[in-house]
């Protein structure tokens, strides 16, 4: 039988679809357990870290005040949603919500508080794409018959070459602003434009923009207290801690600590010295790179000053956050704290202001046979993934560290949180990570090769052209169970035949038998012998 | 041609009102949602109502689309409707491009019925500080793709000569793909992965419409 264009063409539409529904009910299959064990066991257990003491404050800091009851803490935990924000709805969702909001902070487009139940009129400052500037404009409202009219009034400008009250040419334009923090009022706003790789501090009081110099060397990702994904990741910052007066807990601007001393609930507060009010903005800007080097932003020159952290391989990571410590007007330190790529540890680590690591630690890389239900769970797993195609658990192998963390997780074909891609990522100088990773997905190489026999079998029984065979032997083998599927979906459904010749089943849609070659014998359409001769 | 999409229209007249009715249910859900957010907070960026709607839509307008293409074949074979056109000077390809128009004109009504609400809306209340209109725009792609992948499946299974497992087969499939949302969000993969899945899908149909006996 020749095979024909068109009966290529529909093997390849049903082995897409045969293969995006298969791959997305192993996916589904694969979350579900992810988040009914470790959302449910392994995170409460494992997923927190903590130094304490940190080792960023000083012993004289500490001598210099007799009442401190705790040392400085720094911690960080995992949140039990940590599995399903992995999904793209939730991202695509938190980024144009951050967009529309405005958090302070950078990621959306309104960069100044506002508080419209203690004032009806608020400043606001924002980004406006077109035309590329940044406007501060004055925001009120009034009451019209028990309805809230608004009014905007745009009162300046600023571009990277000034500030002005017109929209002008001379401003030129931001080309693209990657992140933004400031508090209108209180401090500049400092921006840093990817396009022009430069550091801007706005001050809009003072109708003044400061451009820093250009940083063509690094890759810069973030800055202020660069995070990822910080809605189920906590890191944390304690300071050491002393008795709160009476004053201090009525007072509810201030921060306080509940701890349990000798027994007993004790609400405390930060020592003197250390940020003490909610809502104090921060003044020191951290600069993270691609390559996870964290440097202090010289606010004077807006340019990168020394290193004073590390994060390892930002993008391989699900979440991470960099905080700045600082002590009365000074920087004397960093905490930093991640998530590994595949959420099975929390790690964090604490920097002094040169960026010397002082202290580090990270949650034990979990053992399945501490939890209930744990090999159970790892041997599904391991089973379920071995029901992929094989080339596609070759190319998670190959491409394990091609993806950005998050992503990785919501892939569909291409799986680097497999334990084929764990191979690939984590082999210690193995000689061999790649026959390890083959012998780890042999299960599913085997399976290939027992449905390609019994492709190739009903290949012959069909009445397949020889290459024809081969090809479906080759792209079984290649892709396991969805290409069997294929296969048994898209074969002529011709009822076959006994050929006379030779016994074994035959198409009646071919003129010859493909197992013999002997045409069809129709006895009663065969001449005699004899003539009638007139 | 004209007329034939008009007659697939008539024939189809229940689903256009289905259709209809839907975006009338959205709109009235919308309406107060956003008459409510605009009401007293500062009118910035769109509304949460014109996001939260698509939960709905997102479930509901699909699943249409799978029934109404597995029943505009369905009906179309049973009632042999095809079969007394083709006797007429009416090609099989004209009859095929017919019924695919029909279906995506069925997908825009209730989705520009939507749109047009959301931009009356956010023309009339506009927000005082520019915003992102990518989000919504990426909802309203998606979720058009993610139903004429449906339609076309439906109208595929709709060929099927056994009923029940084609229905019960396509209730699966429509989940699945509903869960391709979930997976990756509304952005350019989603998009990508559902318009190659309504390519293949044409194409499967076309085949099986165009050799099969009517």
């Amino acid at each position: 039988m020749k095979t024909s264009v068109k009966y290529t063409l529909k093997v390849i539409c049903t082995g897409f679809i045969i293969l995006l529904l298969f791959s997305a009910s192993i996916f589904w299959i694969l979350k579900f357990g992810q988040v009914a064990f470790y959302e449910n066991f392994v995170i409460n257990t494992i997923g927190q870290a903590k130094i304490s003491p940190s080792g960023i404050v000083s012993r004289d800091i500490i001598e210099r005040e007799p009442n401190a009851l705790l040392p400085s803490e720094v911690s960080a935990y995992v949140g039990d949603s940590v599995v399903i924000e992995t999904f793209g709805l939730f991202d695509s969702i938190l980024q144009d919500w951050s967009l529309l909001w405005g958090m302070q902070g950078g990621l959306g487009n309104i960069y100044s508080g506002f508080d419209f139940s203690r004032s009806p009129q608020n400043k606001i400052v924002y980004f406006a794409r077109q035309p590329g500037l940044f406007v501060l404009c004055k925001i009120s409202y009034e009451f019209d018959d028990h309805k809230k009219i608004w009014f905007k009034e745009i009162e300046l400008y600023a571009g990277p070459e000034g500030v002005s009250d017109k929209p002008e040419e001379k401003l030129g334009k931001f080309v693209s602003p990657q992140d933004a923090h400031g508090f209108y009022g209180i401090e500049p706003l400092v921006v840093f434009d990817k396009g022009a790789k430069q550091f801007f501090s706005i001050d809009f009081e003072n109708r003044k923009v400061t451009k820093g110099i250009a940083v063509k060397e690094h890759n810069i990702i973030a800055f202020g207290s660069p995070s990822k994904n910080k809605f189920n990741y906590f890191l944390r910052w304690v300071p050491p801690l002393r008795q709160a007066t009476r004053e201090e807990l009525n007072d509810p601007m201030i921060i306080t600590y509940t701890r349990e001393i000798e027994g007993q609930n004790v609400r405390l507060v930060p020592i003197d010295g250390f940020r003490r009010y909610k809502n104090q903005p921060f003044d020191i800007y951290l600069v993270l790179t691609d390559k996870g080097e964290v440097f202090r932003l010289e606010n004077d020159s807006l340019g990168l000053g020394p290193k004073v952290a590390d994060l390892p391989e930002p993008d391989k990571q699900l979440n991470y956050s960099v905080v700045p410590v600082k002590y009365k007007d000074g920087f004397i330190g960093s905490i930093v704290g991640w998530v590994s790529g595949d959420a099975h540890n929390v790690d964090v680590s604490a920097f002094d202001e040169k960026g010397v690591l002082i202290k580090e630690e990270d949650s034990s890389i979990w053992r399945s046979y501490d939890f209930v239900g744990g090999p159970l769970y790892v041997v599904c797993r391991y089973l379920i993934e071995n029901l992929h195609s094989p080339v596609l658990l070759l190319g998670s192998y190959f491409t394990a560290d091609s993806f950005e963390a998050k992503r990785g997780h919501r892939n569909l074909f291409l799986l680097p949180q497999s334990w084929v891609a764990f191979f690939s990522r984590d082999h210690q100088g193995r000689a061999n990570p790649l026959l390890l990773a083959l012998l780890i997905m042999s299960p599913s190489i085997g399976l290939s090769f027992l449905l390609s026999w019994r492709v190739y079998k009903d290949t012959v029984k069909t009445g397949f052209s020889q290459s024809a065979r081969r090809w479906w032997v080759v792209v079984t083998i290649a892709f396991g169970i969805s290409a069997y599927i294929t296969y048994v979906l898209t074969k002529p459904k011709e009822a076959l035949v006994t050929c006379q010749n030779c016994g074994k089943f035959r198409r009646p849609d071919m003129d010859t038998c493909h197992r013999c070659g002997s045409g069809w014998k129709v006895p009663e359409l065969t001449p005699p012998a004899w003539r009638v001769m007139d | 041609m004209l007329a034939l999409i008009k007659r697939e229209i008539r024939d189809n007249a229940v689903f256009f009102l289905l259709a209809i009715i839907l975006a009338g249910i959205t709109n009235s859900i919308l309406l107060p949602g956003f008459a409510a957010a605009r009401k007293d907070s500062m009118p910035v960026g769109i509304p949460t109502s014109m996001y939260s709607i698509f939960a709905f839509i997102i479930i509901v307008l699909p699943l249409l689309a799978l029934a109404m293409g597995g029943a505009q074949t369905y009906l179309d074979s049973k009632k042999k409707i095809s079969s007394f056109l083709s006797t007429l000077a009416v090609t099989r390809k004209q009859l095929l491009f017919t019924k695919v128009i029909a279906g995506i004109i069925w997908l825009i009504v209730p989705l520009a019925l939507i749109a047009l609400a959301d931009i009356v809306f956010l023309t009339n209340y506009p927000s005082l500080i520019p915003v992102e209109y990518s989000l919504l725009v990426n909802m309203f792609a998606v979720t058009f793709l993610c139903s004429l992948a449906c339609y076309l499946l439906g109208m595929y299974l709709g060929l099927s000569q056994s009923r029940i497992p084609a229905i019960i087969g396509g209730f699966f499939i429509y989940i699945v793909i509903i869960s391709l949302i979930i997976i990756k969000g509304f952005g350019p993969e989603t998009m990508m992965i559902y318009s190659v899945l309504s390519l293949v899908l044409v194409f499967n149909f076309c085949r099986r419409f165009l050799s099969i006996s009517l």
